[in-house]
């Protein structure tokens, strides 16, 4: 319709009718053509029943459902990773430092791999000789506690309390059922909750 | 970290999107907050079926927030993310070929409950009883036109008239031509025009 104002409307020609910002000669058009006053008139009538179609909502829940499927990403190691990334590129300088503290730690971490590799006996014989000592120690450790402890004043006393089968059996079981309720009551303690417990959500 | 609370009322989608990208869980349930309803809506006048819109709405954001890295901010958030709902849907809608579905329910429901479950509920209660029926016979009207429409006809009408969405960012959405867009419109609505013409007599 932009060059023969004879031609009936375009649809850019509707298009600006229905945003109401359309040209002269399209107007001049539309007062002497009445098939065109019908196409906008059907035209205006179709597109408000389209804009007053309504909104569906999705079921409750659906954000969490949808949350429940979303990595979120830990702030935490993105902080680490930015700071990171923004001390190793400020210049070319430090990006070959980087580079070549890389290199150094993983020649570093390879060499003593393969150096170990290539030692087994080296490391058996330390690992018989420290084993070997520390049970030594251990022992030394034991006699000397159990010397101390026959030195004290009330362990005559304490001897004599336990000192029948029947006692040391009593004791011994008094001493279990206290290790266990202590091991229940922790465990109601640290048990998760069976219910859902509330929690904002913003 | 993820869960203190944080006002975007006055906040873009841009600043809601770097606020995602630091890791706040906040910011992931603002933009869903913000686009479930639009999101939603689209791909349940596309695929007509209730449960099968919530999967798909649900795949379009879980798709896109865990690409929240990927979106280039000099483009729309909205534009972006619609772009992902359309794409699933034309996807599933091609795969499974259900371009012409009853408005009575999901063609996949096999009782007359679940065709009543996933059947589209049209228009809300008006002033009267009888205002109630006409606005959802001319509602239903209007839904069993556009479910007949080619899906691409019928992605572009909506995000145009319902959504009221701009014609470039349509076609940046579709990935089509600026011209390619306005003659899907133009003639998903000549379709819609002829198919409610008895409403006018």
């Amino acid at each position: 319709m932009h060059e023969h104002q004879q031609d009936h409307l375009t649809p850019d020609d509707l298009d600006a009718l229905l945003s109401e910002s359309s040209a002269a000669p399209v107007s001049l058009h539309l007062e002497s053509c009445r098939d065109c006053r019908e196409l906008l008139e059907a035209e205006r009538t179709l597109v408000g029943l389209l804009d007053e179609m309504p909104r569906f909502d999705p079921a409750p829940g659906f954000g969490d459902r949808v949350m429940a499927r979303v990595n979120v990403p830990d702030p935490f190691a993105l902080r680490a990773l930015r700071t990171l990334r923004g001390k190793v590129a400020v210049s070319r300088r430090s990006l070959v430092f980087a580079t070549s503290l890389v290199v150094v730690l993983v020649a570093t971490m390879g060499g003593s791999v393969a150096w170990s590799l290539a030692n087994q006996e080296f490391f058996a014989a330390v690992g018989t000789s420290v084993a070997g000592e520390a049970a030594r120690w251990f022992w030394l450790g034991l006699q000397a506690l159990a010397s101390n402890l026959v030195e004290q004043p009330w362990y005559e006393d304490a001897l004599n309390v336990v000192g029948t089968p029947a006692r040391l059996a009593l004791f011994s079981g008094m001493a279990s059922l206290l290790y266990l309720s202590g091991v229940l009551a922790l465990r109601r303690l640290m048990a998760l909750p069976t219910q859902r417990v509330a929690h904002a959500q913003f | 970290m993820g869960a203190e609370p944080v006002d975007y009322r006055e906040a873009t989608d841009q600043q809601v999107v770097l606020d995602a990208r630091k890791g706040r869980e906040t910011a992931y349930r603002e933009l869903i907050r913000r686009y479930e309803r639009p999101i939603f809506s689209l791909i349940y006048r596309m695929v007509r079926d209730r449960e099968l819109a919530e999967d798909l709405s649900q795949e379009t954001f879980v798709k896109a927030l865990n690409a929240i890295d990927s979106y280039r901010p000099e483009y729309k958030f909205s534009s972006w993310i619609f772009k992902i709902a359309n794409n699933a849907t034309i996807d599933h809608l091609r795969r499974r070929e259900l371009q012409t579905l009853s408005i009575e329910g999901s063609p996949h429901a096999r009782t007359p409950e679940a065709m009543e479950a996933t059947a589209l509920q049209i228009g809300g209660r008006g002033p009267s009883p009888l205002a109630y029926v006409e606005a959802r016979e001319l509602g239903g009207m209007i839904e069993e036109a556009i479910s007949h429409l080619r899906p691409e006809y019928r992605s572009c009408i909506l995000l145009r008239h319902v959504e009221g969405r701009p014609y470039e960012e349509i076609a940046e959405m579709m990935d089509l031509p600026l011209g390619t867009v306005k003659t899907y419109i133009h003639r998903a609505r000549n379709e819609l025009r002829k198919s409610l013409s008895h409403l006018r007599e």
